[in-house]
């Protein structure tokens, strides 16, 4: 079965693009520019990767990724940063907020499935023990 | 025109309507964790469980963890999460056997450094021995104590002084019972303070004692290629006295700024870093840790001591920490040209710790960047800190400085830094500090 990523992005056109790259590459991927449709989706149906922006309106990645850690469902579930702030104090936040990693914009389509097959390889191991 | 007019209003009721029924449940995540801390699980609202009943005799009990000199900035916010899980779960396993426990209210935590824990008085279990609130405080203090040194070991807990106290709140008619409580709190919270500010008096004038005796000690670290084993040259660090509570440097820094002897004990620091050169550091490079307030002394600017460090060691590469960078200021940047032209190299220490951006490293233009051992600890497993280390790589790159990755401990990091392209490591895999330090074969990177 192939692994399922959520991906949200306010900039509708990042959706379609990282959603372009991760299908071509055989995953089941869902997205939205919605930050709290994103959190319901993600919260009722848990998939094997969240990839999220942080500077959002409304709510920030950060602090879904902080809501994601707090319950049972999605508190394992790897979260990749994708976001054009690159700066390390940005990336220590993402790793405080519980972030699984980070990936600075622009990225190239090959690093972002690189990334998300070693992520979404990790929570598989993870399921099966 | 009426009804046509009615089909986009009502589209947009609908929308609206969904939205509505959907804030709630988004508002109640977001409440949630703005009401309860994710390291302890506690709640960070003192009577969110209290309900708005009045407590006829409420018992307070706040545990402080020591305040010294900002234990998180020292040790780091991984270390101190450790800190805070292991206080949390200390009072979780000790309330249960407590006599007062019958009448466990709540306990919260001050989004800082301390938990405060409240109690029904009137049912408390009756014939029990145990006494009174404020030994049950003491009891749940040592106990706090004792699990953070089992957990962490005795340096990193040594200037975590636990302190707690207890209060006995009677309920007043005449005043609202969340202020009279929220009053309890801070009273409770000042006699830590008291108590912390006397202790701290006492080690001030214990580091006075090592200063005026001189009895500081300096230790040296190899620093080495990664790939070959090479040794680039030591990095000097600074030891108080054996087996005394400040042997430490990070304890004896966190004192003298308490007490403000920071430039006292550096300039001594420095003194002794210079008459006590082991044989194997001449000849290799000496990594000195400094702070931009003594480079920016005219006791250390002085031509003549200048000259005398030149002589005891010629071959010295000067540490700024990243967390304390001052490059904007021009009279810095004078003073960096006039050491540079002495004969002094610049590395930038902790570098990657977040304290600044990446463009004050830009600016001193070093020859070393050496990461934060934070960084390096377990990057092997943590695709984050990796992420953090090849930008620091990228950046060095870019400006002709070589990296040092600090606080190696295990072969797997060492691999991982190596396909970073790390050039020098430092850190136990390679030889502990030591006053005639011993350089340790590298293993063999695992593939």
């Amino acid at each position: 079965m192939s692994a399922r990523v959520f991906v949200l992005d306010d900039d509708p056109a990042m959706v379609e693009a990282v959603m372009a790259v991760l299908v071509h590459d055989g995953f089941e991927v869902d997205g939205t520019s919605d930050a709290a449709s994103a959190l319901r989706t993600v919260l009722r149906n848990p998939p094997d990767l969240v990839v999220l922006d942080v500077n959002m309106p409304g709510l920030t990645g950060w602090e879904i990724c902080d809501i994601l850690r707090r319950q049972p469902a999605t508190a394992a579930v790897p979260v990749l940063f994708l976001t054009g702030r690159g700066e390390v104090a940005d990336r220590i936040t993402a790793m405080q907020v519980g972030g699984t990693d980070h990936l600075t914009k622009p990225f190239r389509a090959e690093e972002l499935r690189a990334r998300a097959r070693v992520l979404t390889g990790r929570a598989a191991a993870k399921g099966v023990r | 025109m009426k009804p046509t007019r009615r089909v986009p209003l009502r589209i947009v009721s609908r929308q609206a309507a969904v939205e509505v029924a959907a804030v709630p449940e988004i508002e109640k995540l977001r409440l949630e964790s703005l009401l309860h801390d994710p390291v302890t699980g506690l709640t960070l609202h003192p009577f969110a469980d209290l309900k708005g009943e009045r407590v006829a005799n409420l018992g307070v009990v706040y545990v402080q963890l020591g305040r010294f000199a900002g234990v998180e900035s020292l040790y780091g916010w991984e270390l101190y999460d450790r800190i805070l899980r292991v206080t949390a779960a200390s009072l979780r396993e000790d309330l249960a056997a407590s006599p007062f426990a019958p009448g466990f209210l709540s306990m919260s935590f001050n989004g800082s450094d301390g938990v405060f824990m409240l109690f029904d008085l009137a049912r408390r279990t009756p014939n029990r021995r145990g006494g009174t609130l404020e030994s049950e405080a003491s009891r749940l203090r040592v106990g706090v104590v004792r699990r953070l040194k089992q957990a962490l070991g005795r340096s990193s807990v040594d200037l975590m002084h636990v302190h707690a106290t207890a209060l006995a709140v009677p309920d007043d008619p005449r005043v609202r019972p969340g202020r009279n409580l929220m009053r309890a709190l801070a009273e409770a919270s000042r006699l830590a303070d008291a108590r912390e500010s006397g202790e701290k008096k006492g080690f001030v004038e214990r580091l006075k004692a090592i200063l005026s005796g001189k009895k500081l000690r300096a230790v040296f670290q190899p620093i080495v290629a990664v790939k070959t084993g090479d040794v680039l040259g030591y990095e000097a660090l600074i030891r108080g006295p054996q087996d005394h509570e400040l042997e430490m440097p990070d304890d004896l820094f966190a004192v003298a700024r308490e007490g403000d002897l920071l430039l006292e004990l550096e300039s001594l620091c420095v003194e002794t870093v210079f008459s006590s050169l082991p044989r194997v550091a001449r000849g290799k490079r000496l990594f000195v840790n400094a702070s931009s307030r003594l480079l920016t002394h005219s006791v250390f600017l002085d031509d003549r001591n200048l000259a005398e460090m030149t002589r005891a060691h010629g071959d010295v590469v000067l540490e700024l920490s990243e967390k304390e960078v001052v490059f904007n200021y021009p009279a810095f940047r004078e003073v960096v040209a006039r050491l540079r032209a002495a004969g002094f190299g610049f590395a930038i220490d902790d570098a990657g710790s977040g304290y600044s951006g990446l463009e004050s490293i830009v600016q001193l233009r070093p020859e070393y960047v050496k990461v934060a051992h934070t960084l390096v600890s377990g990057l092997h497993v943590d695709r984050i800190k990796r992420e953090i280390v090849g930008s620091l790589a990228a950046l060095a790159r870019r400006i002709d400085a070589q990296l040092i990755a600090e606080g190696i401990e295990d072969p797997a990091e060492l691999a991982s830094l190596e396909e970073l392209g790390v050039e020098w490591g430092q850190g136990y895999l390679f030889g502990r500090p030591a006053a005639r330090p011993v350089v340790l074969r590298p293993p063999v990177p695992r593939r």
